[in-house]
Formats: structure tokens, C-alpha cells, sequence
């Protein structure tokens, strides 16, 4: 009982919410890019929000299945997706019988999951099956998916019972400027470059993954040093080196960093950085700690009212 | 004690601006308190080399609450706890491995075994591991071997390879990009995911060197990789 990877699209990997822990030792936390869109997929499934899933980025991936069946939800950026050609839609469960193809298409957006009921059998590693491939280790052999990769599942078949939609998933909104807290090394900025980051746009450039984008868009000059004794990162931290270019830290991250950090984004809005892209323009608005933890609690909020909108197909 | 912070999920509190013995020592009590009583909503806590990295769930605990139980604890924070694990870890300085060992010694003004000797001479201690998975920042480098990072960084340094910059000394876990002056490589294995604790080191862990011949090396890389010697019991001094 395996799901075929007949093409693995772009860069496609087992994701769940991170591995966390191990950061004293060097392990970052890896983990999905759009942690909302995979725990609303595994909701929309009826199962605990941290099953790992997979992560595809910006190309989707084509499957076989080779099971008696199996029931799978598509979350995240909006894509085209099929089952034996003919159109499924995202945000609900789908069962597909033995020898089926699954087909998600280009995304429009950073990512998109398959999440799957029962999840995937493979071993966690330090309690997690995300994927780190600098270091080749959790996921499917610490590695991105290939063609012809066999992934066991851990159902043999789909439970019975109506497939699940979701009505209304919690809205991504792209437009919106992503909230910061500045720091942790503000104080090493002029007072022009706090302004830019905070009024102009950035643009996300060619050079971005699961580590880091780097960022383009007026240059953030600092005060005196552009290097710092090291100190921990935190994902969604703007370190900026000598250059001025920012460069926002992602889950596959360094757990250590030798540049200083303008600023970080907040918690509730690292699943829309998640979603940004090579060209997706990012805009900056600063609010206070207490502010952040109130969109955090909002957030939870939301994706709550959003989980009990979730209904039985007839 | 500056408390910095570094998001809504995490908190810097540093004790130093530059590399400082005293600032280590503070880093790992803190560390040490806090992972005896770790308040709720505490993620993880990530030594560094001047500083301690909290990372919490905002919904759990507030910076606000942090930032108190931090400054409660700074005023009461106990001498740093005794050192941790000793090793004792073998080093091929032959050339093949020892990139910059003529550069280092031009440099420092000391022949080749001299560097050597002074590199050996002394025990280290784990400051930190991190930025890679099991990459140990070990303090107690020689003052007289100090030496800048290599700019630009080598796109590749060798998995192994045992380097110096600033105060410390470090090996690399895995073939990554570094711009550490390299005098050698060690055959130990130092990360390992199937471990039950995959970093061979810890912070606070000593570090000792051993040098060995290219003979004594192929042979122990070959047992390490094989299985046939464990790093976790050979290299405990």
C-alpha cells in the first residue's frame, strides 16, 4: 500500500509541523512553509492537524495509487488538480481507488499540500517526519521526492463514511502587508532604513527556498558593523549582511546567524510568507509583541470557526 | 542581561556583545535554570556564543511574562554548572587535510608544527553547537593562532575538516559551504540522526585533540563507517 510518484513536480517533500527541540544542537525545525494550509488539510480528513503531508512547491506532483483505496484532501495555494483527468476541487476529501491518478497541477502561489488519511509510514526522526535535505535526514530518505518513488501509507484503505468539505477556508490575504515585530538588532539600522523596510516594497528574488529568500528592494544600511557575534535565528527573522539586501529566514534556516536582524515576522502571518514566491512583492507593517500575540489568538480563532464549517457531502 | 526581541515566538537574552568567557558561563546557568524548570509554554532553548535563544509559543507565554521570568531569574542565576562530557577526538594534520596549515603558520609567524602543537596543546570547550547539525563552536583556541575568517568562504569545505577563526576551533560535521583556515580533518563522525542523541557534542562538552597518522585515519574512518567502532564510546576520554 504505497502512494507512486509517477513525476514529483518542482521540489515536493514530506512536511509536518517541524521538529522541535533540536536547534541546540544545530537541527533547525523544517516543517511545513503554510503550517495553516496543512493542518486545515488533515482537518478536512478528520485526523490530528500535524499528520506530515506533502509539500509542493510552486509545480505540482503526479500519483498513483497503489492501495485498495485512499481518501486525500489538497490544501493550500489554489492549483488544478485531477483524479483520472477529470477536475477535483481543493479543500475537501477525495477518494481514489487502486490505480488512479492523482494530478495536481502549477500552483498559483508558494505551496500546496496532499494530505492523506492515516498519513504516510515512515520513521520520525528526533519526533518528526519533516524533510531537512541539507542534512539528509526525516521525510521519504531525507530527500525531495523523485519519479518512481514508492511512499508507504499507513491505511490500506479509505474509511467508509461521506466525503468532507471545507467552506471556508481561512483567506490567505495576499495584499495585505506582513506584520513585523523590528528587532532583534533594530538599533543597528539608520533610521531611514527602519522607514524603507516599513513603507517599500521588497520583492522576492530567484534566490529562495526552504532556507531563505532574499529579498530585493532599497538598501537597509546599518549603523556602524554589518556582522555580529552569532546569535539564534528565528524563522521569519530579515537578517541583513553588508549588501543591505534583506534576506527572510525560512523553517530549513541556519539555527545560528552571523548577520543582524532588522526585524521579525509574526507568528500569525508566517503562513502567507509561506505562500510568497520568486517575484511576489512583500510589504512590511511594524506592531508591538502584544499586538502579535492578539493575532495569534485571533488567528487560532478563525481557523477554529473555519474547522467547524467543515460539512458532509451528501 | 539585554533582553532582545525576536519575534512574537522568540527571545534573545544576551549577555555580550563579543566572544567572552564570562558571557558563556551566564548563557549556561541561564540554559541550566531554565531547563530544570521550564515554564509553559517554553519551546526550546538555543545556546549561543553570547547568547541564550528562547523560543515560545506566544499563545502559551507572552513576551511580557517571559521577559519578567527572565529578569527574576537573572539576578539569582547561579555559577555555571560543571562542565560536561569529556573527548578525546583524533586529527590528521597531514597536508592533504590541512588546507591552510602553511597559510596559518606564514600568518601567525610559527612553523607548521608549531601551529600544530598549539592547536593540540590545549582543551576546548563546546561553546555552542549550530548553524549545521552537530557543528561544534569550541572555545579555548590558542590567542597566538587567532586568526580572521578566509573571504570569500570555500563553496565546499571537506566533511571532517577540523578549522580555526577568531578564538575557536571547530570541525565540520558534513561537506558544507565555511570560511574557517583548515588544519586538518578528523575521521569521528560527529552528527548522526540515528542516534538517540545525534550530536556527538554538546554545549559544554570538552574537547581534546589527538593526532594521528593518514594510516590510523583511514583506518578509523572505515570503522566508524562500517560500525565496527561506535564515536560515542571511542572518543569519551
Amino acid at each position: 500500500m504505497t502512494l507512486l510518484v509517477n513525476d514529483p513536480g518542482l521540489f515536493t517533500t514530506v512536511q509536518d509541523l517541524g521538529r522541535i527541540g533540536h536547534q541546540r544542537i544545530g537541527v533547525p525545525p523544517s516543517g511545513a512553509l503554510d503550517p495553516l494550509a496543512l493542518r486545515m488539510g488533515n482537518a478536512v480528513l478528520g485526523q490530528d492537524q500535524g499528520v506530515a503531508g506533502l509539500e509542493m512547491c510552486r509545480v505540482g506532483a503526479r500519483f498513483t495509487v497503489a492501495a485498495e483505496s485512499l481518501r486525500f484532501c489538497v490544501a493550500g495555494a489554489d492549483v488544478p488538480i485531477t483524479l483520472d483527468g477529470l477536475p477535483v476541487a481543493p479543500w475537501r476529501s477525495v477518494t481514489a481507488r487502486r490505480g488512479q491518478g492523482i494530478a495536481i497541477g502549477r500552483i498559483r502561489g508558494g505551496v500546496a499540500y496532499l494530505c492523506v488519511q492515516g498519513g504516510f509510514a515512515l520513521p520520525a526522526v528526533m519526533g518528526s517526519l519533516s524533510t531537512y535535505t541539507r542534512a539528509s535526514f526525516g521525510g521519504f530518505h531525507g530527500r525531495r521526492l523523485e519519479a518512481g518513488d514508492a511512499l508507504p501509507l499507513a491505511r490500506a484503505a479509505a474509511t467508509e463514511g461521506r466525503e468532507r468539505l471545507l467552506p471556508h477556508p481561512v483567506p490567505a490575504e495576499r495584499a495585505r502587508p506582513l506584520r513585523v515585530i523590528l528587532g532583534p538588532h533594530q538599533e543597528m539600522f539608520t533610521e531611514a532604513a527602519i522607514r524603507a523596510l516599513l513603507s517599500e516594497p521588497y520583492s522576492v528574488t530567484n534566490n529562495a527556498d526552504r532556507l531563505g529568500m532574499r529579498l530585493s528592494g532599497p538598501p537597509l544600511a546599518h549603523v556602524g558593523a554589518t556582522e555580529i557575534v552569532s546569535d539564534g535565528n528565528a524563522t521569519g527573522c530579515l537578517q541583513v549582511p553588508g549588501d543591505g539586501q534583506p534576506m527572510v529566514l525560512m523553517p530549513d534556516r541556519h539555527t545560528t546567524g552571523g548577520y543582524p536582524k532588522i526585524a521579525t515576522v509574526i507568528t500569525a502571518d508566517l503562513h502567507r510568507l509561506g505562500q510568497a514566491l520568486p517575484g511576489s512583492v512583500l510589504r512590511f507593517e511594524a506592531v508591538a509583541p502584544e499586538q502579535a500575540e492578539v493575532a495569534a489568538w485571533l488567528l487560532e480563532r478563525a481557523i477554529e470557526t473555519s474547522i467547524a464549517s467543515i460539512r458532509d457531502l451528501p | 542581561m539585554i533582553l532582545r526581541q525576536a519575534g512574537d515566538g522568540a527571545m534573545l537574552a544576551e549577555f555580550s556583545q563579543t566572544l567572552d568567557p564570562a558571557a558563556v558561563a551566564r548563557v549556561r546557568a541561564l540554559d541550566a535554570a531554565l531547563m530544570a524548570n521550564p515554564p509553559d509554554g517554553l519551546l526550546e532553548t538555543v545556546p549561543g556564543l553570547r547568547s541564550l535563544l528562547l523560543l515560545h509559543d506566544p499563545l502559551r507565554l507572552s513576551a511580557r511574562r517571559l521577559r519578567g521570568l527572565l529578569e527574576g531569574l537573572d539576578g539569582a542565576l547561579p555559577a555555571a554548572p560543571v562542565a560536561g562530557r569529556e573527548w578525546l577526538i583524533p586529527v590528521c594534520y597531514e597536508d592533504e587535510f590541512a588546507a591552510d596549515l602553511t597559510e596559518v603558520a606564514a600568518r601567525t609567524g610559527f612553523a607548521e608544527a608549531e601551529v600544530v602543537r598549539r592547536h593540540l596543546a590545549v582543551p576546548y570547550t563546546a561553546i555552542a553547537v549550530g548553524s549545521f547539525p552537530g557543528l561544534p563552536y569550541l572555545g579555548g583556541l590558542d590567542p597566538a593562532l587567532e586568526l580572521p575568517r578566509r573571504v570569500p568562504p570555500r563553496v565546499l569545505v571537506p566533511a571532517g575538516s577540523v578549522a580555526i577563526a577568531l578564538t575557536m576551533s571547530n570541525i565540520y560535521p558534513q561537506a558544507t559551504p565555511g570560511g574557517w583556515n583548515i588544519l586538518g580533518r578528523t575521521p569521528v563522525p560527529l552528527f548522526d540522526p540515528r542516534w538517540e542523541a545525534p550530536s556527538l557534542l554538546a554545549p559544554g562538552d570538552v574537547v581534546r585533540h589527538r593526532a594521528v597518522g593518514r594510516a590510523e585515519f583511514d583506518a578509523l574512518a572505515a570503522s566508524f563507517s562500517d560500525g565496527g567502532r561506535d564515536a560515542r564510546a571511542e572518543c569519551r576520554a
